[in-house]
Protein backbone atom coordinates (compact mmCIF):
# COMPACT_ATOMS: atom_id res chain seq x y z
CA UNK A 1 0.00 0.00 0.00
CA UNK A 2 2.84 2.44 0.58
CA UNK A 3 4.98 1.58 -2.19
CA UNK A 4 1.55 2.40 -4.37
CA UNK A 5 1.37 5.58 -2.68
CA UNK A 6 4.89 6.20 -3.55
CA UNK A 7 4.38 5.98 -7.04
CA UNK A 8 1.39 8.02 -7.12
CA UNK A 9 3.26 10.66 -5.72
CA UNK A 10 6.11 10.14 -8.31
CA UNK A 11 3.54 9.92 -11.03
CA UNK A 12 1.51 13.39 -9.85
CA UNK A 13 4.83 14.94 -9.45
CA UNK A 14 5.68 14.45 -13.05
CA UNK A 15 2.61 15.68 -14.24
CA UNK A 16 2.65 18.45 -12.17
CA UNK A 17 6.30 19.31 -13.97
CA UNK A 18 5.26 18.46 -17.52
CA UNK A 19 1.90 20.75 -16.85
CA UNK A 20 4.20 23.80 -15.30
CA UNK A 21 6.77 23.11 -18.48
CA UNK A 22 3.94 23.50 -21.24
CA UNK A 23 2.19 26.51 -19.46
CA UNK A 24 5.79 28.00 -19.39
CA UNK A 25 6.65 26.86 -23.25
CA UNK A 26 3.08 28.20 -24.42
CA UNK A 27 4.05 31.37 -22.87
CA UNK A 28 7.15 31.67 -24.26
CA UNK A 29 5.74 31.31 -27.89
CA UNK A 30 3.43 33.25 -27.51
CA UNK A 31 6.10 36.34 -25.93
CA UNK A 32 8.11 35.48 -29.19
CA UNK A 33 8.00 38.98 -31.96
CA UNK A 34 7.93 37.51 -35.23
CA UNK A 35 9.87 39.31 -37.34
CA UNK A 36 9.03 39.02 -41.21
CA UNK A 37 11.89 41.14 -43.25
CA UNK A 38 9.28 43.93 -45.33
CA UNK A 39 12.40 46.30 -46.85
CA UNK A 40 14.33 42.92 -48.43
CA UNK A 41 13.92 43.86 -51.76
CA UNK A 42 13.68 47.77 -51.85
CA UNK A 43 16.84 48.35 -53.69
CA UNK A 44 15.47 45.51 -56.37
CA UNK A 45 12.20 47.63 -56.50
CA UNK A 46 14.08 51.13 -56.50
CA UNK A 47 16.34 49.49 -60.07
CA UNK A 48 13.28 48.49 -61.62
CA UNK A 49 11.48 52.36 -61.23
CA UNK A 50 14.72 53.06 -62.88
CA UNK A 51 14.71 50.33 -65.49
CA UNK A 52 11.05 51.30 -65.76
CA UNK A 53 11.82 55.03 -66.88
CA UNK A 54 14.49 53.83 -69.04
CA UNK A 55 12.01 52.00 -71.35
CA UNK A 56 9.48 54.83 -71.37
CA UNK A 57 12.11 57.20 -72.64
CA UNK A 58 13.69 54.48 -75.29
CA UNK A 59 9.87 53.10 -76.14
CA UNK A 60 9.19 57.18 -77.09
CA UNK A 61 12.11 57.73 -79.19
CA UNK A 62 11.68 54.69 -80.73
CA UNK A 63 8.42 56.00 -81.72
CA UNK A 64 8.68 59.57 -82.67
CA UNK A 65 12.25 58.90 -84.29
CA UNK A 66 9.89 56.87 -86.93
CA UNK A 67 7.74 59.32 -87.12
CA UNK A 68 5.41 59.99 -84.66
CA UNK A 69 4.93 63.20 -82.81
CA UNK A 70 7.37 65.00 -80.95
CA UNK A 71 4.72 65.35 -77.63
CA UNK A 72 4.77 61.19 -77.56
CA UNK A 73 7.27 61.84 -75.24
CA UNK A 74 6.09 63.50 -72.39
CA UNK A 75 2.45 61.98 -72.75
CA UNK A 76 4.40 58.45 -72.05
CA UNK A 77 6.07 59.75 -69.26
CA UNK A 78 2.66 61.04 -67.93
CA UNK A 79 1.77 57.57 -68.24
CA UNK A 80 4.77 56.34 -66.65
CA UNK A 81 4.07 58.30 -63.48
CA UNK A 82 0.69 57.80 -63.12
CA UNK A 83 0.72 54.07 -63.18
CA UNK A 84 3.92 54.03 -60.21
CA UNK A 85 1.94 56.46 -58.63
CA UNK A 86 -1.12 53.59 -57.83
CA UNK A 87 2.05 50.99 -56.36
CA UNK A 88 2.32 51.54 -52.83
CA UNK A 89 4.82 48.44 -52.00
CA UNK A 90 6.49 50.37 -50.01
CA UNK A 91 4.77 53.39 -49.60
CA UNK A 92 3.49 56.28 -51.74
CA UNK A 93 6.03 57.31 -54.89
CA UNK A 94 6.30 60.02 -55.78
CA UNK A 95 8.19 60.60 -59.35
CA UNK A 96 9.33 64.46 -60.56
CA UNK A 97 10.20 64.65 -64.60
CA UNK A 98 12.05 67.25 -66.31
CA UNK A 99 12.92 67.22 -69.36
CA UNK A 100 16.15 68.07 -70.94
CA UNK A 101 15.80 71.25 -72.19
CA UNK A 102 19.93 72.49 -72.79
CA UNK A 103 20.95 72.96 -76.09
CA UNK A 104 21.59 70.55 -77.98
CA UNK A 105 17.95 69.42 -76.53
CA UNK A 106 14.83 70.45 -76.81
CA UNK A 107 11.82 69.46 -75.04
CA UNK A 108 14.09 65.97 -73.73
CA UNK A 109 14.59 65.70 -77.44
CA UNK A 110 18.04 65.64 -80.17
CA UNK A 111 17.56 64.65 -83.82
CA UNK A 112 20.88 65.15 -85.55
CA UNK A 113 20.48 63.78 -89.26
CA UNK A 114 22.51 66.53 -91.30
CA UNK A 115 25.30 65.92 -93.53
CA UNK A 116 28.09 66.27 -91.09
CA UNK A 117 28.91 62.24 -90.89
CA UNK A 118 27.10 61.69 -87.39
CA UNK A 119 23.86 60.97 -87.13
CA UNK A 120 22.00 61.28 -83.82
CA UNK A 121 18.43 60.55 -82.14
CA UNK A 122 18.53 61.04 -78.75
CA UNK A 123 15.90 61.99 -75.73
CA UNK A 124 17.13 63.06 -72.16
CA UNK A 125 15.16 63.41 -68.65
CA UNK A 126 15.79 64.00 -65.24
CA UNK A 127 14.04 61.98 -62.21
CA UNK A 128 13.46 62.49 -58.98
CA UNK A 129 11.61 59.79 -56.85
CA UNK A 130 10.15 60.74 -53.48
CA UNK A 131 9.30 56.94 -51.74
CA UNK A 132 7.75 57.41 -48.52
CA UNK A 133 6.07 54.65 -46.32
CA UNK A 134 6.51 52.79 -43.57
CA UNK A 135 10.32 52.32 -42.45
CA UNK A 136 11.10 53.46 -45.97
CA UNK A 137 12.49 57.01 -46.68
CA UNK A 138 13.80 57.62 -50.32
CA UNK A 139 14.90 60.61 -51.88
CA UNK A 140 16.68 59.54 -55.20
CA UNK A 141 17.53 61.63 -58.31
CA UNK A 142 19.34 59.66 -61.50
CA UNK A 143 18.97 60.99 -64.86
CA UNK A 144 17.77 58.70 -68.24
CA UNK A 145 19.72 59.72 -71.57
CA UNK A 146 19.02 56.95 -74.19
CA UNK A 147 21.44 57.67 -77.39
CA UNK A 148 21.29 56.00 -80.92
CA UNK A 149 24.49 57.24 -83.13
CA UNK A 150 25.28 56.60 -86.26
CA UNK A 151 28.99 57.80 -87.72
CA UNK A 152 29.49 57.29 -91.88
CA UNK A 153 33.34 57.75 -93.47
CA UNK A 154 34.21 57.03 -96.87
CA UNK A 155 35.55 58.27 -99.98
CA UNK A 156 36.04 57.09 -103.66
CA UNK A 157 38.60 56.49 -106.00
CA UNK A 158 38.76 57.53 -109.82
CA UNK A 159 38.96 54.41 -111.93
CA UNK A 160 39.23 56.68 -114.97
CA UNK A 161 36.58 58.55 -117.25
CA UNK A 162 33.71 59.07 -115.04
CA UNK A 163 34.14 55.49 -113.22
CA UNK A 164 34.08 55.88 -109.40
CA UNK A 165 34.68 53.23 -106.75
CA UNK A 166 33.07 53.90 -103.26
CA UNK A 167 33.97 52.53 -99.88
CA UNK A 168 32.43 53.97 -96.69
CA UNK A 169 32.24 52.35 -92.86
CA UNK A 170 28.90 52.78 -91.24
CA UNK A 171 29.28 52.49 -87.29
CA UNK A 172 26.35 51.93 -84.90
CA UNK A 173 26.43 52.97 -81.72
CA UNK A 174 23.72 52.76 -78.46
CA UNK A 175 25.04 55.30 -75.74
CA UNK A 176 28.26 55.19 -77.22
CA UNK A 177 28.75 51.49 -76.86
CA UNK A 178 28.62 50.21 -80.36
CA UNK A 179 25.61 47.75 -81.30
CA UNK A 180 23.98 46.07 -83.59
CA UNK A 181 21.70 47.39 -86.78
CA UNK A 182 18.21 45.53 -87.50
CA UNK A 183 18.93 47.28 -90.73
CA UNK A 184 20.80 49.82 -92.90
CA UNK A 185 19.99 51.32 -96.19
CA UNK A 186 22.21 53.23 -97.94
CA UNK A 187 21.42 55.81 -101.17
CA UNK A 188 23.62 58.00 -102.89
CA UNK A 189 22.87 61.09 -105.26
CA UNK A 190 24.12 60.12 -108.53
CA UNK A 191 22.11 62.91 -110.32
CA UNK A 192 19.71 64.92 -108.38
CA UNK A 193 17.71 61.67 -107.01
CA UNK A 194 18.94 59.45 -104.37
CA UNK A 195 19.73 56.04 -106.13
CA UNK A 196 19.85 52.27 -104.32
CA UNK A 197 23.27 51.00 -105.00
CA UNK A 198 21.99 47.21 -104.48
CA UNK A 199 21.46 46.10 -107.92
CA UNK A 200 24.61 47.63 -108.92
CA UNK A 201 26.86 44.73 -110.45
CA UNK A 202 29.60 44.91 -107.61
CA UNK A 203 27.87 46.13 -104.86
CA UNK A 204 29.39 44.62 -101.41
CA UNK A 205 28.79 44.98 -97.60
CA UNK A 206 30.80 43.47 -94.70
CA UNK A 207 28.85 43.06 -91.72
CA UNK A 208 31.61 42.58 -89.18
CA UNK A 209 29.48 41.65 -86.41
CA UNK A 210 29.90 44.20 -84.17
CA UNK A 211 28.16 47.36 -85.22
CA UNK A 212 30.57 47.89 -87.95
CA UNK A 213 29.42 48.06 -91.56
CA UNK A 214 31.42 48.15 -94.61
CA UNK A 215 29.86 49.21 -98.21
CA UNK A 216 31.90 49.31 -101.57
CA UNK A 217 30.12 49.55 -105.15
CA UNK A 218 31.54 51.21 -108.30
CA UNK A 219 29.34 53.37 -111.13
CA UNK A 220 29.77 56.20 -113.39
CA UNK A 221 29.20 59.51 -111.64
CA UNK A 222 29.94 62.56 -113.13
CA UNK A 223 30.29 64.97 -110.69
CA UNK A 224 33.41 65.49 -107.94
CA UNK A 225 31.03 65.54 -104.92
CA UNK A 226 28.61 62.51 -104.21
CA UNK A 227 26.45 62.52 -101.17
CA UNK A 228 25.31 59.64 -99.56
CA UNK A 229 22.48 58.69 -97.06
CA UNK A 230 22.37 55.88 -94.75
CA UNK A 231 19.41 55.03 -93.26
CA UNK A 232 19.58 52.69 -89.88
CA UNK A 233 17.24 51.11 -87.56
CA UNK A 234 18.90 49.81 -84.82
CA UNK A 235 18.71 46.41 -82.53
CA UNK A 236 16.05 48.27 -80.39
CA UNK A 237 14.11 50.22 -83.04
CA UNK A 238 15.66 53.79 -82.79
CA UNK A 239 15.61 54.83 -86.39
CA UNK A 240 18.66 57.32 -87.01
CA UNK A 241 19.66 58.90 -90.47
CA UNK A 242 22.93 60.46 -91.36
CA UNK A 243 24.63 62.00 -94.72
CA UNK A 244 27.86 62.81 -95.95
CA UNK A 245 29.75 63.71 -98.86
CA UNK A 246 32.12 61.60 -100.52
CA UNK A 247 35.46 63.00 -102.69
CA UNK A 248 38.17 61.56 -103.95
CA UNK A 249 40.65 60.05 -101.66
CA UNK B 1 -2.69 9.50 6.36
CA UNK B 2 -4.30 11.50 4.01
CA UNK B 3 -2.23 14.70 5.19
CA UNK B 4 0.85 13.30 4.80
CA UNK B 5 0.23 12.49 0.79
CA UNK B 6 -1.34 15.80 0.24
CA UNK B 7 2.14 17.32 2.23
CA UNK B 8 4.20 14.99 -0.23
CA UNK B 9 1.98 16.06 -3.55
CA UNK B 10 2.67 19.56 -2.28
CA UNK B 11 6.55 18.51 -1.41
CA UNK B 12 6.86 17.28 -5.02
CA UNK B 13 5.01 20.56 -7.17
CA UNK B 14 7.85 22.65 -5.23
CA UNK B 15 10.44 20.14 -6.60
CA UNK B 16 8.78 20.43 -9.90
CA UNK B 17 8.39 23.91 -9.72
CA UNK B 18 12.32 24.69 -8.47
CA UNK B 19 13.63 22.20 -11.25
CA UNK B 20 11.12 24.19 -13.85
CA UNK B 21 12.61 27.12 -13.47
CA UNK B 22 16.02 26.19 -12.84
CA UNK B 23 15.74 24.90 -16.15
CA UNK B 24 13.65 27.89 -18.01
CA UNK B 25 16.67 30.36 -16.39
CA UNK B 26 19.40 28.31 -17.55
CA UNK B 27 18.15 28.87 -21.83
CA UNK B 28 18.72 32.00 -23.20
CA UNK B 29 16.58 31.58 -25.82
CA UNK B 30 16.33 34.53 -27.99
CA UNK B 31 12.83 36.86 -27.71
CA UNK B 32 12.27 37.33 -31.40
CA UNK B 33 13.07 35.01 -34.49
CA UNK B 34 13.64 36.02 -37.88
CA UNK B 35 11.39 33.18 -40.26
CA UNK B 36 13.79 31.77 -43.05
CA UNK B 37 11.18 29.92 -44.58
CA UNK B 38 9.53 33.38 -45.47
CA UNK B 39 12.42 35.45 -45.85
CA UNK B 40 13.34 35.81 -49.37
CA UNK B 41 10.32 34.29 -51.26
CA UNK B 42 9.04 38.15 -51.88
CA UNK B 43 12.52 39.18 -52.99
CA UNK B 44 13.46 35.81 -54.57
CA UNK B 45 10.70 36.43 -57.35
CA UNK B 46 11.34 40.24 -57.57
CA UNK B 47 14.85 39.65 -58.29
CA UNK B 48 13.46 37.14 -60.93
CA UNK B 49 11.10 40.07 -62.98
CA UNK B 50 13.76 42.51 -62.63
CA UNK B 51 16.71 40.03 -64.00
CA UNK B 52 13.85 38.95 -67.24
CA UNK B 53 13.21 42.69 -67.47
CA UNK B 54 16.59 43.58 -67.93
CA UNK B 55 17.44 41.52 -70.46
CA UNK B 56 14.70 42.81 -72.15
CA UNK B 57 12.88 39.19 -72.86
CA UNK B 58 10.03 39.63 -70.64
CA UNK B 59 8.37 42.87 -72.04
CA UNK B 60 8.58 41.03 -75.42
CA UNK B 61 6.97 38.00 -74.77
CA UNK B 62 4.08 39.18 -73.07
CA UNK B 63 3.64 41.48 -76.23
CA UNK B 64 3.93 38.07 -78.21
CA UNK B 65 1.40 36.62 -75.73
CA UNK B 66 4.31 33.80 -75.67
CA UNK B 67 3.37 32.48 -71.58
CA UNK B 68 4.76 29.25 -72.62
CA UNK B 69 8.56 30.55 -73.27
CA UNK B 70 7.93 32.74 -69.94
CA UNK B 71 7.05 29.27 -68.03
CA UNK B 72 10.21 28.17 -69.42
CA UNK B 73 12.26 31.30 -67.99
CA UNK B 74 10.77 31.47 -65.00
CA UNK B 75 11.28 27.44 -64.07
CA UNK B 76 15.23 28.45 -65.22
CA UNK B 77 15.56 31.44 -62.67
CA UNK B 78 13.34 30.47 -60.08
CA UNK B 79 14.55 28.41 -57.51
CA UNK B 80 13.88 24.75 -57.86
CA UNK B 81 11.19 23.71 -54.79
CA UNK B 82 9.19 27.27 -55.50
CA UNK B 83 5.62 26.97 -57.05
CA UNK B 84 4.41 30.20 -59.18
CA UNK B 85 1.50 31.39 -60.66
CA UNK B 86 2.18 35.18 -62.81
CA UNK B 87 -0.42 37.27 -64.17
CA UNK B 88 0.01 40.00 -66.37
CA UNK B 89 -2.32 43.23 -66.23
CA UNK B 90 -2.80 46.24 -68.67
CA UNK B 91 -2.80 49.33 -67.67
CA UNK B 92 -6.46 49.50 -67.72
CA UNK B 93 -6.84 46.86 -65.20
CA UNK B 94 -7.25 43.80 -67.78
CA UNK B 95 -6.02 40.66 -67.12
CA UNK B 96 -3.61 39.78 -70.33
CA UNK B 97 -2.83 36.48 -69.74
CA UNK B 98 -5.64 33.74 -70.82
CA UNK B 99 -4.57 31.32 -69.55
CA UNK B 100 -2.26 30.06 -65.96
CA UNK B 101 1.24 30.72 -66.12
CA UNK B 102 2.57 28.54 -63.18
CA UNK B 103 4.86 25.29 -62.89
CA UNK B 104 1.63 23.17 -62.07
CA UNK B 105 -0.40 25.32 -59.82
CA UNK B 106 0.50 27.12 -56.73
CA UNK B 107 1.56 25.46 -53.58
CA UNK B 108 3.70 25.47 -50.55
CA UNK B 109 3.34 26.62 -46.60
CA UNK B 110 4.50 30.18 -47.54
CA UNK B 111 3.12 32.11 -49.94
CA UNK B 112 3.62 35.83 -51.17
CA UNK B 113 2.86 38.11 -53.34
CA UNK B 114 5.15 40.75 -55.50
CA UNK B 115 4.10 43.13 -58.26
CA UNK B 116 6.20 44.39 -60.77
CA UNK B 117 5.53 47.73 -63.23
CA UNK B 118 6.67 46.88 -66.50
CA UNK B 119 7.39 49.26 -69.37
CA UNK B 120 8.09 47.27 -72.90
CA UNK B 121 9.94 49.05 -75.59
CA UNK B 122 7.89 49.15 -78.84
CA UNK B 123 6.60 51.86 -80.09
CA UNK B 124 3.15 51.79 -78.49
CA UNK B 125 4.97 51.77 -74.91
CA UNK B 126 2.90 48.77 -73.43
CA UNK B 127 2.53 49.42 -69.56
CA UNK B 128 1.80 45.88 -67.51
CA UNK B 129 1.31 45.10 -63.83
CA UNK B 130 2.88 41.35 -63.45
CA UNK B 131 1.75 39.53 -60.30
CA UNK B 132 4.09 37.00 -59.33
CA UNK B 133 2.82 34.79 -56.88
CA UNK B 134 5.65 32.48 -55.44
CA UNK B 135 4.82 29.45 -52.62
CA UNK B 136 7.34 27.35 -50.67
Amino acid sequence: MKARKGQVLVVAALAIALTILSVQSFLYSLSKQRITPQNDYLSEYLLSINQGSKHTIAASLINISNSGVSTNLASNLARWTAFLVDDYQFGTPIITITLETSSPYSDGLRFEWGATGTGISSACSDFNLSLSGRDVEVNWDYSVNITSKVTCRGEYTDLGGTSKRFDLIVNVYNEEEPCLADYVILHYNKTTTWENPTNLMDYFVTDYGNGTYMYSFTDDIDKTQIPVRIQVVDLRGVYIRVEQTLVEN
Amino acid sequence: MTKRGAVHIIDAFLASLVIATALLSTVQAPLSEIQPETQGLSATGYQTLLSLDESDSLGQLIVDENWGEIEQLLNIFLPTGLSYNLTVIDENGKRVNDRPVSNGGLRGYNIESVEYLLVVETRFCHLYRIRLQVGR
